[in-house]
């Protein structure tokens, strides 16, 4: 079927419709339509932050490898919506992983509130967001989305020295040149001295240790693993891969490399 | 059709702008413009969208929702084109250009009851409450445009609207089924703009292990899509019953797209909302189906695998489907789960009488005020429109929504004096919209056989004067 449509000449009243609509579509796109763009998001994820999700208030934690098994995307720069770019942790604390993803993520941007959006939730630094990335539900707290947040930190490193009290067969665990590295595999901690002394019963001795630790500086305040303050007379979490050390920090200098 | 290949949403604003722009030039008249462009705007739902999230995810009790609940809200180039039609009738209305009709009078107060209830609960923003009363508005406004042009226009141009409309309903039928049919091959979505799922979703302990996929189409939900589907056919076939069509160029080849779409799609109320349709059909077309003549038939070759194929697939999919509604009457099973919802439906419109808790808005609520605990297993509106309307709109809504239907059925019973066929097609669609409401929780009774039966009335109540 042909179909053909009656014409006649213009009227005002016409031309100011057609130039309303075109008027709102104009306006639309300069207040409110949002930029397409890709931002690199750190989001932090640990076990406890996949606990309780969906599960309504029942615990179900989550095995440690949940986090350890998610990998870099082979070709990260890809036409996906979401990819991972990195995955980084810490082997600081055996009970608590924690994971720092790099995600690739396709958001709109919003130039009156300067908000990024992802699908069309606002992503925000601080908040709990979840992703899903090749069937596998990702969940944690926005570190940094690239371009929103300036990261003050700096990285310095740092000479400690603490002691811990341990059982007797546990001493022959501190030994020179011990190190815990990150995912990375640059050292995070390595053991530069030990001194064993005696300690309140013959059941356990006192090592004294000095230790080369890689921080984060932010502010005055040094972070190991990037969370745990070095701060004199507190319990500093070493995280060796036989064992694990809780070292009560008696010193600390900052040197350079 | 080409914007079904559009790269981004943005895209979708640019073919919009055209294709409003082309058919203004070709009309050289807005009021046309707004006549023939709303339609084909408002078969895809693509535009900015904006997600409020009203349920975290862990407040939920099971895993099917790692996102939790969220409400959307899209600013589409149908929404801009809805603003411009709207100021510019309202300019109209003071010029003193317009005719009055009751249906599109009460249509208005149930615009504005809707806005109401929405602006009552304070779930959304106040600019997205205002957003989505400027659609509700927009399509009636639509109507008013469109039933102001037929009753003024000349016999020409109303014989142009009416094949214009025919033909993009039979387009939207097409494409809708064909996204449908390539999806259920695919066994997955297309990633195309024009989509509303990125992924399917889990639908439902009866639908696992089938051994037919289940797709959506452009729409969120199988069901959703064999509603709209078949209700566009009923509207298609309202127009061509009007045109005066025989059976046979009613009758064509494309429209077992639709048919295999429908099929693919599950639907088991959409199986049964086919049946009034069905029985309009052979009680009209008696004395043309002729049994002797059709064992006479010898149908060969291609056709024969074609009709053996469908009829094979019907026979499998329905069978399977309906097999599993009746052994599925446990705990937990889609009979069980509709009974806790409706006992959540009708706590809520005890409190909320009146005005209902706002169109959209029985999960965020329902959640917030439920005591049973079902809405943190399946937070889901209640699976009938009926109670989902009084629930949602209130008893005010409902009130404006049953004189609505009164007024119309009035008229259309008797505009179509002459014509029966006409008159029992419109009244077993609504049949049929009735057995989907019963069991899906869709809320929207103007539907595509609606939106025809009200231009009819318009298009015959010139023709009656």
């Amino acid at each position: 079927m042909k179909l053909s449509f009656p014409n006649k000449g213009l009227r005002l009243g016409d031309i100011f419709g057609l130039c309303l609509f075109l008027g709102i579509m104009v306006m639309a796109y300069f207040l409110v339509m949002r930029k397409a763009d890709r931002v690199y998001v750190t989001l932090r994820v640990s076990q406890s932050d996949l606990i309780n999700a969906n599960t309504g208030g029942i615990s179900a934690a989550l095995p440690a490898w949940y986090l350890e098994n998610i990998k870099v995307d082979p070709n990260p720069l890809t036409n996906s919506e979401i990819s991972v770019v990195k995955v980084f942790q810490y082997q600081n604390n055996s009970n608590e992983k924690t994971v720092y993803l790099t995600l690739r993520l396709l958001v709109t941007y919003d130039k009156k509130s300067g908000i990024y959006t992802y699908n069309g939730l606002p992503l925000l630094v601080g908040s709990y967001q979840s992703f899903t990335y090749n069937g596998v539900l990702i969940r944690g707290i926005v570190q940094n989305v690239s371009g929103v947040m300036e990261d003050k930190r700096e990285e310095k490193t740092l000479m400690v020295e603490g002691l811990v009290k341990v059982e007797n067969y546990m001493t022959k665990n501190f030994v020179n040149g011990l190190t815990i590295s990150d995912s990375d595999d640059r050292v995070v901690a390595k053991i530069e001295n030990v001194e064993i002394d005696p300690g309140d019963s013959k059941d356990n001795k006192i090592v004294k240790l000095k230790l080369r630790i890689r921080v984060d500086k932010f502010d005055d305040v040094y972070l190991y693993g990037g969370e745990t303050a070095i701060k004199m007379g507190q319990e500093l979490d070493l995280d060796f891969w036989n064992f694990e050390a809780k070292v009560t920090v008696t010193d600390f200098k900052e040197v350079l490399e | 059709m080409g914007c079904l290949f559009l790269p981004s949403v943005k895209w979708f604003f640019g073919w919009s702008i055209l294709f409003i722009t082309g058919i203004f030039w070709l009309t050289r008249s807005w009021e046309k413009t707004i006549v023939y462009g709303y339609w084909p705007l408002s078969v895809y739902y693509v535009g900015q969208l904006y997600v409020f999230q009203v349920i975290r995810p862990e407040e939920l009790y099971l895993p099917l929702y790692p996102e939790g609940r969220s409400l959307y809200f899209k600013l589409t180039p149908l929404l801009i084109l809805g603003i411009a039609m709207i100021v510019t009738w309202v300019i109209k209305m003071l010029m003193g250009r317009v005719k009055t009709d009751w249906l599109i009078l009460i249509l208005l107060i149930s615009v504005l009851t809707r806005l109401v209830s929405g602006f009552e609960m304070k779930i959304l923003p106040w600019w997205v409450e205002i957003g989505m009363m400027t659609n509700n508005l927009a399509l009636v406004v639509w109507w008013w445009w469109t039933s102001n042009y037929l009753k003024s226009a000349k016999k020409k141009d109303r014989e142009y609207f009416w094949k214009y409309l025919g033909e993009i309903i039979k387009v939207s039928i097409i494409i809708g089924s064909l996204l449908v049919l390539i999806q259920t091959i695919n066994g997955s979505v297309l990633g195309l703009v024009v989509e509303q799922m990125t992924t399917l979703a889990y639908l439902g302990a009866d639908s696992v292990g089938s051994w037919l996929i289940r797709v959506v189409g452009i729409w969120n939900h199988p069901n959703e899509a064999a509603y709209y589907i078949l209700f566009w056919s009923i509207a298609w076939l309202l127009i061509r019953i009007k045109l005066g069509d025989n059976l046979k160029e009613i009758l064509k080849k494309w429209l077992l797209l639709p048919l295999l779409a429908l099929i693919c799609l599950q639907s088991r109320t959409v199986y049964l909302a086919m049946v009034p349709i069905i029985f309009w059909g052979v009680y009209f077309y008696r004395d043309k189906i002729n049994i002797k003549k059709l064992k006479e038939m010898r149908i060969k070759g291609g056709k024969l695998w074609l009709i053996m194929g469908i009829l094979f697939l019907a026979v499998m999919v329905m069978g399977d489907r309906f097999l599993n509604l009746l052994t599925n009457f446990g705990e937990n099973s889609g009979w069980d789960t509709r009974e806790k919802l409706v006992v959540v439906a009708t706590n809520l419109t005890k409190k909320h009488l009146w005005w209902g808790v706002g169109d959209g808005n029985f999960i965020p609520v329902a959640f917030r005020e439920d005591l049973t605990g079902i809405m943190k297993t399946f937070p889901e509106a209640v699976h009938n429109g009926g109670l989902l309307i009084l629930t949602e709109e209130g008893l005010v809504g409902v009130v404006v929504w049953i004189f609505f239907m009164m007024v119309f059925i009035k008229y259309w019973w008797s505009y179509t004096k002459k014509n029966l066929k006409l008159r029992w097609l419109l009244l077993g669609s609504l049949w049929s919209q009735f057995i989907v409401m019963t069991f899906q929780p869709f809320s929207n009774i103007l539907m595509a056989n609606f939106i025809v039966g009200v231009l009819l009335l318009a298009n015959e109540a010139k023709l009656s004067k």
